[in-house]
């Protein structure tokens, strides 16, 4: 069965169908829940909240693309999420910050040597800290964009802003985590460095 | 940088920012690029964020801790979720105090055009109820036709006491519905006399007594005194008409039901001679037809009301 014909299935109620579509696009939505969490579990339960929410909303789906219905819940999930822990910081949101590789071992390349790995793994580290220190609507405009590799359009759509607005918030979004890499890069090797002059 | 207010920086960083996502029109890629080609400092600016979004796009893909697929028995349908309270079920409870008066009102209105159209149709089966009993009262539907009465029947009529049909048709005995045909040359013209409303199929109204008249005469409603007032216009212009010898506009054409009383009978006085017409004209056929179409609206938009108000109150006490 094609997507559409899943979908249809599964609107009928049939699981198995969409968990057909759970398989094909779960690495994407986790992704993505990875991104803009910060933190391996917490992403895995908004992933599983996503997809149930998707679900359960199938019937609302009224055709387009599949994916931006999918990025669109589980961005929604991830901000209802990051304000919850706004509100209740018992859990240590901090620690989201901190990529730890050994929870998550998909972030370690077998190809590459220790040193190379190691400098990969904290400029990694240094990035998702980045990340995670701006506000929830541009990290999500951020992740949206440069790690789903997203339209401006299908941004706003996914977020329920205009055009404008994700412009805006892609903007700040990225030239505060340039100031915030500046920073801390400084004692990365210098490839990692933001030291550009123009090219352009 | 330095220099530039916040508000000035952030604008600089949109224009970047769109510029590596190729968002820019012709002519603002074309004014930034001049920018650039002089500005040293604007295009470490714009390296340094297009390195940036080359590392967030280079960061690499999480592996899945485990699959998401959901388990067999996961419900198809969302219970109502919090936002939707938001969007309908709160204004509905702010709304609550506001469709309640609006219910109020919206059914006290009802009551009264309801009361009012009961009152006048009442008033006509009053009218009309002689008719069934007694044979020789001519029946006049007040709510639905005009009556008109020459001046000549008021001023024969004694004091304290209200002149009807049956007044003339007791009087009148088995002349009481003459060939109106006959009138109409000797008179100025007005509408063809039928069978007065409600005889068409019963006793000859012109056997009845005059004493049975009388009874009848005295005990008409005091509503029929109002009949009489709210008809005066049309009856002072059949008088106008009368005198002056030109046909009444308003009177009624032959296609439309009128009971009219005989004229007089010759030798008789002239305040024994009394005349009655009973007509719906189209303008009352049309009050009629809207009060009708108010209270069906109205009565709609009452029961649409109490039931919107109920969800209100409903949802107010969640």
């Amino acid at each position: 069965m094609d997507e559409s014909e899943l979908i249809a299935a599964a609107q009928r109620g049939q699981t198995d169908a969409f968990n057909e579509l759970v398989l094909h696009y779960q690495s994407q939505v986790y992704n993505l829940a990875y991104r803009i969490m910060g933190d391996p579990a917490a992403a895995a339960d908004a992933t599983q909240e996503a997809f149930i929410s998707a679900y359960q909303s199938l019937d609302r789906f009224r055709g387009g693309s599949f994916k931006s219905y999918l990025m669109r819940i589980v961005a929604n999930q991830c901000y209802d999420e990051l304000r919850r822990y706004k509100r209740q910081p018992t859990t240590s949101f901090e620690a989201f910050g901190d990529v730890d590789e050994e929870a998550n071992p998909a972030l370690i390349n077998g190809d590459e040597g220790p040193e190379s790995h190691l400098q990969r793994q904290q400029m990694s580290h240094v990035i998702q800290r980045g990340i995670n220190t701006l506000p929830a609507d541009q990290r999500i405009t951020l992740v949206l964009a440069d790690v789903q590799g997203m339209a401006y359009k299908e941004i706003a759509d996914a977020t329920d802003v205009a055009l404008g607005t994700v412009k805006s918030r892609l903007a700040r979004a990225r030239a505060k985590l340039r100031d915030y890499l500046r920073q801390e890069t400084e004692l990365l090797p210098a490839k990692y460095r933001l030291e550009g002059e123009s090219t352009v | 940088m330095k220099g530039l207010t916040k508000q000035e920086q952030d604008d600089r960083n949109e224009l970047l920012s769109a510029y590596l996502d190729h968002q820019l029109s012709a002519e603002e890629r074309a004014r930034l690029e001049r920018e650039l080609a002089q500005d040293s400092a604007l295009r470490r600016e714009l390296e340094a964020l297009r390195e940036t979004v080359n590392l967030v796009q280079d960061l690499p893909q999480a592996e899945l801790p485990r699959n998401f697929i959901l388990p067999e028995r996961t419900p198809q349908r969302h219970p109502p979720e919090p936002e939707a309270h938001l969007t309908s079920d709160r204004p509905r409870a702010w709304l609550a105090p506001l469709l309640t008066a609006a219910t109020t009102i919206v059914s006290l209105l009802f009551v009264v055009v309801l009361a009012g159209d009961l009152l006048l149709a009442g008033l006509g089966q009053t009218a009309a109820l002689p008719e069934r009993t007694e044979p020789n009262v001519l029946g006049v539907e007040v709510a639905d036709t005009e009556v008109v009465e020459e001046p000549a029947v008021q001023v024969a009529t004694p004091p304290g006491r209200i002149a009807t049909p049956g007044d003339e048709i007791g009087e009148r005995g088995e002349e009481s519905v003459p060939d109106a045909d006959e009138e109409l040359p000797q008179r100025p013209p007005r509408p063809t006399p039928t069978r007065p409303v409600g005889m068409e199929g019963g006793a000859e109204p012109t056997e009845a007594p005059d004493d049975k008249a009388e009874a009848a005469t005295t005990a008409e409603p005091p509503a029929e005194q109002e009949s009489q007032a709210a008809n005066g216009e049309l009856t002072m212009e059949a008088e106008r008409a009368r005198d002056t010898g030109e046909p009444d506009e308003r009177r009624p054409t032959p296609t439309q039901a009128v009971a009219i009383a005989p004229p007089a009978e010759e030798g008789r006085s002239a305040p024994e001679e009394e005349e009655t017409y009973v007509v719906e004209s189209p303008r009352q056929a049309t009050r009629r037809f809207l009060l009708r179409v108010a209270e069906i609206g109205l009565g709609g938009a009452t029961l649409i009301l109490v039931f919107v108000t109920l969800r209100a109150w409903r949802a107010r006490r969640r």
